[in-house]
Parts: C-alpha cells; structure tokens; sequence
C-alpha cells in the first residue's frame, strides 16, 4: 500500500543534486583541484591541515561561526518565546502583532543588507541620526566598520529577521497546549513564573527542539548575512566558514574550499544529532 | 487582579515596542520611495515634500521589473508545487511504513537540511543533466533544496493522520496512486500550504543558485535584478527603495494571505513529529 | 486561496517555463559559425553593410563597472543594424570572478565575457587557449596600442579586445581651492604630503577621502607605485617574478606600507573611511569636506556631470606621493572583453567587436563616458583640457608599470590584500604579516600553477 517510488522520485532528485555534488566535494578536498591545473591530484590530508594550522585564518572564521551560531539561537529562541507567549495571551491588536513581527524573515537577504547598511551608516544612518536626536552622541557607532561593533552589528541583523520565524513555530506549539493545565495550575494559585517553568517550557519542548534544531543549521551555514552587510570585514573581523570558502574559490584553490565545506558538514551533522539527542532525553526527564 | 492588569499592560508596550522595530526598517524604505534623489540621499524619516510616484516606472523599466518579477514568480511556484507533491508523496510512504530501510532514508534525507551546497561540483551535476543555464534547472535545483525540510515537516503531519483511512480506502478498492491522492492528500492540505509558502518564500529569497547557473540576464529573478540596480543606482537611494518595494511587496502579499496557513500548519506538523 | 494560487501558477506560469525551455532550445540548433548567413567576414570593419538581420542573442557577462552606459548605447544600434541583442548580464564585482570561473571551469561560458588582462594572468586565470578565441587576425588589433595588446596576449597571439584609457592611472586630485587658501601646492615629495594633509586636517576639513567599504580601492595605494619602487630597487620585480626575492624581504615595500599606515594612524583618511564608498566619491569631493582623493584623471569632470554647480577645472592632480613618488604609474591592462570558444556565434561577437572599435563608435564611446579622456587607440580626438595635458607634461616624462600588471600573481589576490590593508588600518596586522601573506598566496598559486621558478 505503501509503494516504494512514492519515496524515489524525492529521494533521486535528492541524491542527484545535493548528495552527489557533496560526495565529489568530500572527494575533491582530498586533491589538489584548483583553477590552474588540469590535472587532479591526490594529496591526502593536505587541506585539512591547512585549515586546522594555526597560522592560518581559518580556525578564526570556525571560532566566528560559532559564535554566531550561538549568539543567534539564545537570542533568538529568548525573544521568539517572549513574542509568543505575550501573542499567545490577551493582547491588544493580536494578529496585527503577528503579521507585523513576522514580516522580516520574509524579505530576501540580499534587501535586509541594503536596507541595514543605510541604516547602520555612522554619518547620516538612521541609528546614529536617532542617537544624536535623543542626546545620545557618545553612543554613536561604526556599526559596521569598527571591529568591536560589525559582528554584533551583522547579528543584530540576522535576530532581527529571524526571531518572528521563531515565535511562529513556538506559537504553534504553545497553542497544542491544552488549557485544562493552566485552569488546573489556576486552581493550584500557581504564578506566572511557577506555570512558565513547570507547564510552558516543558510542554513546549518538542517545539524549542525544532527552532534549535532549525537554529543551529542555518546558524553554521550562514554565509548571506554576512556577505550583504559586510562581507567578512572589516579585515577579517566578521569572516565565517562560508565567506572563506568563497575567497578560497575565487582565489581558485577549489581543494582548499571543498575541504572547508566537508569539515563544515561534518560539524553540522554532528551538533545536530547532539542537540536532537540532548533535547529529546530533556523532554523525557 | 491590578498585577494582572498591569502585566497586560507591559506586555502591550513591550510587544508594540518590537512590532514597531520590525516596521521601522521597512517604513524607511516606503517613505525614501517616494522621494526625489536629493531629498532620499541621507534616507531620513523626514516625509516627502511631495509624493513621486513616477519612481516606481522608472524602477519598472530600468529594472526589468516585469520581466524578473515572471521568472521569481515560476521558479518559485512551480519549485514550490513539485516539492510539496513529491515531499508528501515520500513523507507518506516513509511514515506509514516504517521498515529499517525507510527509517535510514528518512534520516538520510533529513540529513539534507544541513547538507551545505557545493556550488563547483554542482555545475558538473547540472551539465549531465542538460539543465545548465536553463529555467527548468533553477525549478529543479530550488525544490531539491525544500524537499528535506519539506518531508521533515509533512513526515510529522502523516504521522497525526488516522490509519483507518487508509484501511477505508483499501476497503474501497483504492490503489495507492488514488489513496494518496483522493484520501490523504486532502487531509494533508493545511500542512501542504504551510510547506507551499515556505517553500515560496525561500526560495523566492534565493540569489545565488540563478548567478551561477543561469547564462543570460532575461532569466534572472527578482533578487538578482535588485542587487544588479542596486550595483548601477547605488547613489539614486529613492530608486533602491522603489526597487526593494516592488520586489518586497509580491513576498509580503503571499505571506499576508497564506500566513493564518503557516501557523495552522505548524501546529499540526512540525510540533508534533 | 490555495486553488486559486496554484491555478494562477500552473496555468499562467507553465508557460513561461516552456517558452524558457523553447528559448534554450533555440540557442543549442546548429546555425551561427558555419550557416552562410553569418557571412561579414573577420574583416568586416562596416558592420553596417551587414545584408540580412539576425535574430540571435549574444550573452555578456561582466563585472559592474565594466560597462559603460555609453557602451550600451552602442550596443542598441548594433543590434538596430544587425539584429544582433547584447544580453549584459553585470555580475557584482566581489561575485565576480568566482561566477566567470565556474561557467569557464563548466564550459558553459557566455558568448562574451569581461576579464582584466594581464600577460601574467590570461593562462592561469582564464586559461585563453581552452576557452577564448584567438583574435590575432582581426582588424582592429592593428589599430589598438600595442601596449595594452601585450596584456591581451598569450604565447604570442591575441586573446581579447580592451577598450579603456590609457591615462586612466591612479593618481591623486585635489581640490585647488581648498589648497590655495590654505598656502598649499602639490606636494613634491612624502615630506612635504605630510606637512600639507597636516595642515589640512587642522583647518577642519578631511585631507584625503578613501571608500575602504568597497574592499578594493584602498590597496591602490600599495602596488600602483610600481615604477617608484623599480627607481629605488632596480632589478626588484625581475626578481620577484623569477623568485628570488620574497615580498617580505623588501624593504621599500614594507616602507611603503608603513607610510600608508602613517596616514591611517594620523587621522588623514577621517573618521569614516570604513563606511566611505567609492561610487559616493564624487559627491564627497564637491562638498569641500574632503581634499584629496585617489582616482583617474577624469574625477573632475564626473565631479562637474554629478553636482550641479561644481567645476572640473577646480581640481587638480599629482601623483601618489608615498616613498616620494614624483613618476607616474602606468596600467594598461584593463577590463577586457574576451569572446568564448563555447560561444555559437563567435562570427557575430566578433562582428560585435569590429563593430565597437569603428572610429566613429569609439569616439561615440569616448565623448559621452565622462570617465574616459581618451581611448587606447589610433586616431580619437582626445578630450584633456590644460590641467590634464600639464599633470602628463610634468609627472609623463618617466613612467613604469604597477605592480600588480608586472608582478605575477599579484592581481589574483586584491581583494584578499584589501582584506590585510584593512586589517593593518585597524592595527590588528603590521606591514611585515602583509607581505608574508603575499609571499603566501603567491607561492601557492605559483604551486598549483606548476610554475618552473617555485620547484
């Protein structure tokens, strides 16, 4: 009942055009392939002690991409619950809310970045202009441009045009939850705080493993928020994994990039089987 | 009760407070859109002295506006349509039955959501194929990228789905092209649209996969027309502005229609897989 | 809504996607190089004879900046002569060389497409002998200046037509205005540049405007001063061609470098030189805020196009003055439009070409691109005015090519060096880690390239 070629015709466009690709990749970072040969050699692990020496930068966009990675999920996942919980409730102008809050994460990257470079400007940027408005001068900024501030800047960024994707999924989730719990804890005079811990984040759990899961992936693998705002700058300050992969093609050692995507995946796979694992024997416990 | 009153109170402000950060970039950018180049260089919030519509034709026909806006609008379509049909066709199957087999390739499969593209190798890929430089190429290439997150959420959704529908349609002498079609592809509707918009927008946001893969400008989508008049017009910011509203706005009005989908379709999906 | 949606898509948009496909289809049927059609030969200097019109699409691709409007223009008549359409396809520039790799390395390349030249650079970067045509016999290359036809070839045989200008060396222009009232002249050595932006910045006004945001205009300062450090080390760039000097062991570059963190340090690029951007240069300069900038020669007269009220002849020019340069710094390689071997309609880039290099459309290119003062080819009317002729009078008499044209594998890496000027600019590299770094990337370009000098 169950034929097998309802499964095929994904999974061959699935293997053909992601997994094959990958696969040379994984076997390319073990050669010498760049644009100035024809041959390909192999050489072994040559790549990847490149990237793992210490004199080199790489480690550097690995550490940044943590970072990141990290960053944007706490945030994320504190502010996208926040947003939820409070449309979940009594609120005035709820789906207005909804919409509105919503409404970043689906404008294309490549626009955010034009629009937050106007805005992060340090001469006549809406940020510095407000500051100054307000009295606020000594706080103005380089946002972008100043290498304490430009990986902040570019997070900032990426919070906001993704926490409204995360209240979303946590919406739903809260919304499962049956009001028979809360109507109990009521009877209970149970606070805020007390049903937050011992009925929301428990029940929610599954949900918060989703946005985590879903997090974390897109937190390793970004590459276009950091491309529009700064493109690894200032100097390297902001370079993730990504931005050094595309330098390494452009400077045509295509072994070099390959491998750095490989040693990405690898770091992807592993953290994301470690933080379903994690999660799920959370919720059990 | 005052405490209560009071918490409802700051949670207005707080939630007004971040809705208006989430509008105020692109309240920017509608206002400057209407502004003479001179007035929108410094892209204040200062309002237009007078409204100049005449920005958005020029953005139209400098921009190739109509042109790129037709490519997004098939790429991401039909990408959209055939990743949410072979997605829950997979989804189905793999969920309904759970041998060994079907449990590693669903995992392998999942696995895609984090698989990072190789933009080199790819090309090798796309030239076996006959798909280099064409817009069935770009149609393939955007739902592949779907289909994993697609089935990870369409996969939980079958799983709410009652068995004894599928018994019923046995019963009635269903096959299981017709099963899954007549029977279970209507109640996966909710979910199928979640997977739809989010497939759109993704996809609709995409730049990187058309520069690479496409060889003349007449096929590019919207994203890329913008980044190339941003290139040419970076000084003109009222025109950027006209551009990023014209280009933004499709988005908006799929999201604003579809969006009581996404949450509905969530709820039931991805939570409870 | 779903229905109506997907309606909408599948029956309005299915079409589009197969006239897409018909569209991809009709470039691959065998017509172009051998059809009888296609005859305006090689030779073919009037384009305009050309008896039946076409209907054929030439794909372009090109870095932003590349192109100029005036070009485009051109390309209209073109195709109301031939029928032939020019389908510009302008990749930004930090994508673009990562673009035109992959679809070289996929041979799906364009029909044309844009790349700087470079004697050291055709063979390893775009590998010419697979994947352009040879245009040795064309009739243009005749008339070009056989300069830039040096940059364009290959063992010996032209792989691509430049059309740029030969003048358009960076160098500084500053605001005579601004330096009159402040005492000021052209500073004649580093010295005396210290002394003038000194004096500059404690009159209020920035000395020197410098758009670092765009990632490659900041590293101009570095190699563009090639002929200076030739003057004070002859015998240096033969040497690192043939590898044996490393960049690192060089002392006048690692002074140069110094000196351009000197003026980092010292506040003469301003506050906002990581948010300046080049394509606001223009206007910078017209508001007096800045005194100096690096640039071509023909600054001041798009400075007199963008703002109203300006006047170019309110600017004027001297060379870099780092390491007390006083020669002036000569390119001429340039962006250059190469035609794809993959291409099924060579004949009819070709005759795009001819048709672009005829007199009257190359000074239609030079009198209405207000970047260009005049074109590396035989018989345009240039367009100096007084200022122009006496910076060439004074500063032509000796000249030398930069460094990353004379130096092999220097032009590959510019971003990767803007992205460590960058760095040194906030403190986080010194001089010395730059140059190691160029030593780095040349040698593993050289490397993959199985150069005989790296073995």
């Amino acid at each position: 009942m169950y034929p097998f070629y309802f499964i095929a015709i994904a999974l061959i466009f699935y293997v053909a055009f992601a997994v094959v690709p990958s696969l040379m990749g994984i076997y390319l970072s073990f050669t010498d392939w760049n644009s100035y040969a024809k041959a390909i050699n192999f050489i072994g692990l040559d790549n990847y002690r490149t990237i793992f020496s210490s004199d080199e930068n790489y480690m550097h966009g690995i550490r940044n991409t943590a970072v990141f990675t990290v960053a944007t999920i706490v945030l994320k996942t504190i502010i996208g619950l926040l947003l939820a919980l409070m449309v979940n409730r009594g609120i005035r102008m709820k789906s207005f809310h909804r919409v509105v809050l919503f409404m970043p994460s689906v404008i294309p990257m490549l626009v955010v970045g034009i629009i937050f470079k106007s805005i992060y400007e340090p001469q006549h940027g809406l940020i510095n202009e407000a500051l100054r408005a307000i009295g606020l001068s000594s706080w103005t900024q380089h946002w972008l441009s100043d290498v304490r501030w430009a990986f902040k800047s570019v997070i900032a960024v990426d919070v906001w045009k993704g926490a409204g994707y995360i209240m979303v999924i946590l919406l739903a989730g809260l919304q499962a939850i049956s009001s028979s719990y809360y109507e109990a804890a009521d009877i209970d005079g149970a606070g805020f705080w007390k049903k937050l811990r011992y009925i929301t984040l428990p029940l929610l759990m599954p949900s918060l493993t989703v946005t985590t899961v879903l997090n974390l992936l897109y937190g390793l693998k970004i590459f276009d928020t950091v491309y529009v705002l700064t493109n690894g700058g200032p100097g390297y300050a902001t370079d993730v994994v990504y931005t050094q992969v595309f330098s390494q093609f452009s400077l045509g050692s295509y072994g070099v990039g390959t491998a750095l995507i490989t040693v990405l995946f690898v770091i992807m796979t592993l953290m994301g089987f470690f933080a379903v694992k994690l999660m799920s024997r959370e919720e059990q416990g | 009760m005052k405490s209560k009153r009071l918490q409802a109170a700051v949670a207005n402000v707080a939630i007004g407070a971040i809705s208006l950060i989430a509008l105020i970039p692109i309240l920017l950018i509608v206002i400057n859109a209407f502004k003479t180049g001179a007035e929108a260089s410094s892209m204040s919030f200062a309002l237009p002295r007078s409204f100049r519509f005449d920005n958005f034709a020029t953005v139209v026909e400098k921009g190739k506006l109509g042109r790129s806006f037709l490519n997004s609008f098939a790429y991401s379509g039909l990408a959209a349509i055939f990743c949410i049909l072979f997605s829950a066709m997979a989804a189905f199957a793999l969920s309904r039955n759970r041998s060994r087999l079907n449990r590693m390739l669903y995992f392998f499969i999942i696995l895609g959501i984090a698989l990072p593209l190789n933009y080199f190798t790819l090309i090798d890929v796309m030239k076996w194929t006959h798909l280099m430089n064409t817009r069935a190429g770009i149609v393939v290439l955007y739902m592949v990228t779907q289909i994993p997150f697609s089935i990870f959420i369409l996969f939980g959704f079958v799983g709410g789905v009652p068995k004894e529908l599928d018994e019923a349609g046995v019963i009635d002498g269903c096959g299981p092209v017709r099963l899954f079609f007549k029977v279970i592809f209507p109640v996966l509707r909710p979910a199928a649209v979640t997977v739809f918009i989010l497939a759109f927008l993704n996809t609709w946001n995409e730049f990187l996969l058309p520069l690479y893969y496409l060889n003349s400008a007449q096929k590019w989508p919207m994203t890329l027309a913008v980044y190339n008049f941003f290139g040419q017009f970076q000084q003109s910011w009222n025109l950027v502005s006209a551009d990023i509203i014209l280009t933004i706005l499709p988005v908006l009005i799929v999201y604003l229609l579809g969006q009581r989908f996404i949450i509905a379709g969530m709820t039931s999906g991805a939570v409870k897989g | 809504m779903k229905k109506a949606l997907s309606l909408v898509l599948l029956t309005g948009l299915a079409g589009g996607l197969l006239s897409g496909c018909g569209n991809s289809g009709g470039d691959s049927s065998p017509q172009a190089s051998g059809s009888p059609t296609s005859a305006p030969s090689q030779a073919s200097e009037t384009a305009s004879s050309a008896p039946a019109k076409k209907d054929i699409t030439l794909s372009y691709l090109a870095s932003q900046d590349w192109i100029k409007d005036a070009e485009m223009k051109l390309a209209e008549k073109f195709e109301e002569q031939t029928g032939i359409h020019i389908d510009y396809q302008i990749v930004p520039s930090d994508q673009y060389s990562n673009v035109l790799k992959a679809k070289l390395a996929s041979g799906e390349a364009p029909d044309i497409f844009g790349g700087q030249s470079g004697k050291f650079d055709l063979g390893p970067l775009y590998d010419v002998e697979n994947n352009a045509v040879d245009l040795s016999g064309e009739e243009w290359v005749q008339r070009e200046d056989p300069l830039f036809v040096e940059q364009t070839s290959w063992n010996s045989k032209v792989y691509a037509l430049t059309i740029w200008d030969p003048s358009a060396s960076w160098i500084m222009v500053y605001n005579k205005p601004l330096f009159a009232k402040l005492g000021l002249s052209a500073p004649k050595s580093y010295e005396e540049f210290l002394k003038a932006c000194e004096a500059i910045k404690a009159s209020g006004v920035t000395p020197i405007y410098e758009p670092v945001s765009d990632g490659w205009h900041h590293v101009l300062w570095f190699p563009e001063i090639g002929v200076r450090y030739e003057q004070l080390e002859a015998g240096l760039a033969d040497k690192l061609i043939a590898n044996q000097e490393k960049f690192e062991n060089a002392a006048v570059l690692e002074q140069s470098l110094s000196q351009f963190s000197e003026l980092v340090q010292k506040g003469y690029f301003g506050e906002y030189a990581f948010s300046n951007t080049y394509a606001d240069t223009e206007k910078n300069m017209a508001d007096g805020k800045y005194a100096m900038t690096l640039y071509n020669i023909g600054l001041p007269a798009q400075i007199e196009k963008a703002v109203p009220g300006s006047k170019a002849s309110d600017y004027g020019f001297f060379p870099i003055p780092l390491m007390d340069n006083q020669s002036l710094n000569v390119n001429p390689a340039a962006p250059s439009k190469f035609i794809s071997s993959s291409s099924k309609h060579i004949e009819e880039a070709k005759q795009y070409f001819s048709f672009l290099t005829e007199p009257d459309n190359l000074q239609f290119l030079l009198d209405n691109e207000p970047k260009f003062t005049t074109l590396n080819f035989k018989d345009v009317k240039a367009k100096f005015n007084d200022e122009q002729r006496a910076f060439f009078d004074t500063y032509g008499q000796t000249s030398g090519t930069v460094y990353q044209t004379a130096i092999n594998y220097v032009n590959p890496q510019w971003m990767d060096i803007g992205k460590d000027m960058a760095a040194m600019m906030n403190k986080q590299m010194t001089p010395k880690d730059i140059l190691k770094n160029i030593d780095k990337r040349r040698d593993q370009q050289a490397k993959t390239a199985g150069d005989s000098n790296w073995k």
